[in-house]
Parts: structure tokens; C-alpha cells; sequence
């Protein structure tokens, strides 16, 4: 989380520690490397949204993933690995320094991730079967068109392969 | 009726980022990111009468709870037990009938262009902080996510 200008923080001097010492603004200095100023751990999130909930300032804490297509990146076929946030329904969230609170939106977000065979090599062998490794075992995808009178009704009879009855008054099940 | 959401989550100013394409290092790389409105329905209108807390029934949201591959660029995607963020009833942690269902959403990934440039996620609201991003500083992302809802489906309200 950070932002190209500099932050508002609360008033140097104003405050002191436990040992009296008078503590500053708190504003995080400009990053050396890409000039950005990042939020410190003196920003937290609070209000309409307990910690740890849904928060569009940052990867979500709670989100579920599922594998998607592979794409090509830079001539490389890459899997993909989507995962969603749970904003919980709530539209907004608050998020506060120490001079006032700032309402945000928080929509369901949606992230892909592109990664490979080496990726998975530099997970190491630990925690994994016979230590052979992570690998990447696409899974084929079986996808059935039913017919148009496939209807509820009939579903689970089918799912037990049993005839069904079929409340046109066709015959039974397909 | 398909609903599709135009606020394709990228901000990519895609002049830097097809350059920027040849430094991506090697690792796991975020290569797109694409959100939801909050506010917005789902296609379940029927469900769209206000729960207990007064939220509508239909509203879009808490699909983080469960996401699965179904072929192509289709998802399936579950919402949990509905808004029980906005307490109402302690004793039943704000329990609300919301009915589950499930939403089926076409997760389309496109390469970025150069005209692409310029594009920014609707769902960005001016903020007190100028220049926030979230979450991520996106810009260079090499896809651009366009999520579209397709159905929401069948559930059953809870006894």
C-alpha cells in the first residue's frame, strides 16, 4: 500500500512513548529504491471492518483460488491461478491514520497469477509426496451439453441412473 | 440476461507496460486484477427484497468464499451464507435468510494493447489519499481481466 506523495501522519512531537520520549509524525519516509511512500504498521484498518477482513488496500485475507486457463506470457505457456476476495457484501470500508479516516469502496476482487513448472521446482520437496517435488497435473475437463428437457425434476434420478419420471409424458429418461 | 461489467480493473497505462513485459523476473507474476462492485445485483431478482439487516437480498458480493474451473474462461463462483457484516442480531451473528446460490462468470483474459493506455477501474474512487492504489500498483499488468456474470443460480433459503 503506498502512495507517490507524501503522507499525512500525525504531528511530531505531539505524543510521547512510555519512556517520555517524544515520538514523530510517524510519516514513513520516501522509499530510496522507487520514491514511493509506503503505509506503515501506524495505519490500520478499523471501523465498519474488523482487521483481517476484506481489504481492496491490500491482498485479502481471506480468498479462494482455483486454477484457470494457461495463457502465453513473453512466448511461454504459463498456468494461471485466479483467486477472489470476500468483501463480505460490504460496500466500504474504512481505513484510518491518525488524523482521520478515509472510506473506500470494496468491491469483490479478482486476481490472476501466471506461474510455471519453476515456479513450483523452487517450492522445494518438503511437505510433499515421497519428496518428488511440486508439479503442475492439469486435470481434463468433461463437459456435457444436456438436452433442453433436462429438467430438475429429473436430475436426481439420473444421478442414480434410475428411470425418471418424465412429467411430459414421454418416455422415461431420455 | 447477461450483465456485463465494463470496469475492467486495470489502470495500466499499457505504453510502460508492453515494454516493461521482457523485465518480468522469474516467479509468480500478477498478470491481471479486476473487480466488482459492491453495490451491484446479481441476476437472482427474485431474492431481491431487503434481509433483515436491510440489505438487498440479490446484492453481488462475498464470492472469495468458494471459486471453481469450469472450462474455457467460465467460473463458478459462491457467495457464503450471505451479509452478515451488518450486525443486526448478535445472538444469531447476524444470521440473515439470504438464499446461497451460485454465480457462473466468464473470467475473460486478454493481452494488454497500447490501447489500453489510460484505462482505469471505474470501481477507483477518488480517495483522500491522492494517488492510492489498490491493490496493487497494477499499472503494466500484461492482461486485462474483464469479469461477466452470466447466471446466478438456484439456491434454496436456509430452514
Amino acid at each position: 500500500l503506498w502512495s507517490p506523495t507524501p503522507l499525512s501522519y500525525g504531528k511530531a512531537g505531539a505524543f510521547t512513548d512510555d519512556n517520555g520520549k517524544a515520538i514523530g509524525s510517524g510519516a514513513p519516509s520516501l522509499n530510496a529504491v522507487n520514491h514511493r511512500s509506503y503505509f506503515t504498521g501506524r495505519t490500520t484498518i478499523s471501523s465498519t471492518v474488523p482487521p483481517g477482513r476484506a481489504c481492496r488496500a491490500g491482498l485479502p485475507t481471506r480468498a479462494r483460488k482455483a486454477f484457470g486457463q494457461d495463457v502465453s506470457l513473453n512466448g511461454q505457456t504459463k498456468h494461471t491461478l485466479y483467486l477472489s476476495s470476500d468483501n463480505d457484501f460490504l460496500a466500504t470500508f474504512v481505513l484510518d491514520d491518525e488524523l482521520q479516516s478515509h472510506v473506500y469502496d470494496n468491491p469483490s476482487k479478482i486476481f490472476v497469477f501466471a506461474f510455471d513448472q519453476g515456479d513450483l521446482n523452487a517450492l522445494g520437496t518438503e511437505s510433499t509426496a515421497g519428496n518428488q517435488g511440486w508439479k503442475y497435473v492439469a486435470q481434463p475437463l468433461v463437459t456435457e451439453q444436456f438436452p433442453d428437457f433436462f429438467s430438475p425434476e429429473q436430475f436426481p434420478s439420473f444421478l442414480f441412473g434410475l428411470p425418471a419420471f418424465n412429467p411430459r409424458g414421454g418416455f422415461p429418461f431420455f | 440476461m447477461i450483465r456485463k461489467f465494463v470496469n475492467r480493473s486495470l489502470m495500466a497505462a499499457a505504453a510502460a507496460a508492453i515494454p516493461a513485459l521482457s523485465a518480468y523476473a522469474a516467479g509468480p507474476d500478477l498478470i491481471a486484477a479486476a473487480s466488482l462492485p459492491a453495490t451491484y445485483e446479481d441476476l437472482s431478482n427474485q431474492t431481491a427484497g431487503p434481509l433483515e439487516n436491510g440489505m438487498p437480498g440479490n446484492r453481488l458480493g462475498g464470492i472469495g468464499s468458494s471459486i471453481a474451473y469450469a472450462g474455457g474462461d467460465t467460473f463458478l463462483m459462491l457467495p457464503d451464507r450471505g451479509p452478515n457484516a451488518l450486525e443486526y442480531a448478535s445472538s444469531i451473528d447476524s444470521t440473515v435468510s439470504y438464499i446461497d446460490r451460485f454465480h457462473t462468470l466468464n473470467l475473460r483474459l486478454l493481452p494488454a494493447t497500447p490501447s489500453d493506455a489510460g484505462v482505469q477501474d471505474s470501481n477507483t474512487t477518488p480517495t483522500a489519499v491522492p494517488g492510492l492504489m489498490a491493490p496493487f500498483d497494477v499499472a503494466g499488468l500484461p492482461f486485462i481481466l474483464t469479469p461477466t456474470l452470466r447466471l446466478s443460480c438456484c439456491g434454496a433459503r436456509r430452514p
